[in-house]
């Protein structure tokens, strides 16, 4: 395969340029950063508010990957492969409640919800449901690595990152006040939005604010561009802040209540994280949202976007507005994601040159990528 | 094939057209009863235990016990 050059990528922010074409339209390079980006990191797959309660259970396909997402008797959150041990059937075809055992529609091998294998009918004939070449220890469920942080369900499929709080250590410490329960808002605040463009532009619309003030006019007539600011945490995650946010309010002055003790910066600070690779964060003294970035291809995501609360009981009418006001502004950023995606079809596009004052966080995750993929190039070469 | 047989296996089909796992839990275990041998009563009760787990039937235990003490199953 031809590799790509990512050397112009690594440079500092005002001699770099951003990633090639074939980054967001070559299948083989998709395929590439499919191990790199997603299956060697913590990605995000769905959120724990998707499977409430036990025995909940949805079956997702993750870059082609078939997973099973449930929540066991026990009510912890698993992420299962979705295919038999027996044949390589797949065990659940649409979102279902499981009642007891998870079994195979094809030769009926059951499965608990832990993924313990707990019965295999007939496998040493007829009514006889043992065999000593049958090991039911050695033939559970594989299931993916998986851990909760704000909701969201992360994933490291090669099973080869660090611990997820090692991994993300960070982020949560950035947003350690933070740390508290998160309450979805239900099925008003929830919504998907199908884009033509690769994950990797949504990530990098989303982390900078210097297009704000022309995709964003509504949002920037109260939250000025100079009341943004750039956060940059090189290797992991980058994204934007502001000094001016101002709560949502109903018509008589309502308003959602606050996280609790939260200190005086959050009055009116908000920020706006993309925590690499694939979920966008943001977090507000009465609310927070979530953004899984789903790639469906080289040129094609799905935005699965999630709403929180402080408590379990808000205002369903203010809870809607809020989910309106948010779907809004992220219809707005979807013209320019596509468009982005159109113009590397450019052949003659080199990756762009980024502004030094406004396109850091945007280059600090073209650095992460290239950084990523360049570790998996050097691995790959030193097996051979 | 006897009446009350010919019902039961009728009563199975349904059961398997509706989807209905807890129900044939039942019927698989009432067929199992009605055979006097080890080996095709070993075959339906497993029938039976299997939908028993899925649909998580009160069932299930006794049959797992029924299983086991004909070392049919762990
Ligand atoms: S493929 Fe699942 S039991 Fe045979
Ligand atoms: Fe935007």
């Amino acid at each position: 395969m031809q590799k790509t050059d990512l050397t112009a990528v690594r440079q500092s922010v005002s001699l770099a340029k951003g990633l090639p074409n074939a980054h967001y339209i070559d299948p083989t390079v998709y395929q590439e950063e499919k191990h790199a980006l997603l299956f060697d990191q913590w990605a995000g797959l769905s959120v724990a508010a998707d499977v409430p309660t036990p025995g909940d259970a949805i079956p997702l396909t993750f870059l082609g990957l078939p997973l099973l997402l449930l929540r066991d008797r026990e009510g912890q959150v698993r992420v299962f492969q979705n295919t038999c041990r027996h044949r390589g059937m797949i065990l659940v075809e649409h979102p279902t409640k499981i009642e007891g055992a998870i079994r195979c529609p094809y030769h009926s091998w059951c499965y608990a919800t832990d993924g313990r294998l707990v019965s295999t009918p007939h496998v040493g004939g007829p009514g006889q449901n043992t065999h000593e070449d049958i090991k039911r220890s050695e033939l559970g469920l594989i299931e993916i690595r998986s851990h909760i942080w704000r909701d969201v369900v992360w994933i490291n499929v090669n099973n080869n990152a660090p611990e997820f709080p090692v991994a993300m250590a960070d982020a949560m410490e950035r947003w350690k006040e933070f740390e508290q329960p998160l309450f979805h808002g239900g099925e008003d605040s929830r919504f998907n939005l199908e884009v033509n463009c690769n994950w990797k532009l949504a990530v990098e619309n989303y982390c900078e604010s210097y297009h704000l003030p022309w995709v964003h006019p509504g949002l920037n007539s109260y939250s000025r561009l100079e009341d943004h600011y750039n956060i940059e945490k090189p290797g992991t995650y980058s994204g934007q802040g502001t000094l001016v946010y101002r709560q949502l309010a109903d018509d008589s002055g309502g308003v959602f209540p606050d996280f609790a003790n939260l200190s005086s910066q959050w009055d009116s600070a908000a920020e706006y994280l993309a925590i690499y690779p694939n979920v966008l964060l943001g977090t507000h003294r009465d609310h927070a949202f979530a953004i899984i970035l789903v790639p469906e291809g080289p040129e094609a995501t799905i935005e699965k976007i999630h709403l929180y609360y402080p408590v379990a009981d808000t205002d369903p009418h203010l809870r809607q507005k809020n989910t309106t006001q948010w779907k809004l502004v992220f219809e707005e950023d979807v013209f320019v994601v596509e468009g982005m995606q159109r113009g590397r079809h450019g052949l003659a596009f080199d990756g762009g040159k980024f502004s030094p004052a406004m396109d850091g966080p945007t280059h600090c995750f073209h650095d992460w990528a290239a950084q990523q993929i360049e570790t998996k190039r050097q691995a790959r070469h030193a097996a051979e | 094939m006897p009446q009350s047989e010919a019902k039961l296996q009728s009563e199975i089909l349904k059961a398997h057209k509706d989807n209905d796992y807890s129900r044939l839990c039942e019927l698989y275990a009432k067929a199992a009863q009605t055979r006097g041998d080890v080996n095709q009563a070993c075959f339906l009760a497993t029938q039976a235990y299997v939908f028993g787990l899925q649909s998580n039937h009160p069932l299930t235990e006794h049959l797992h016990s029924f299983l086991k003490n004909h070392g049919r199953e762990e």
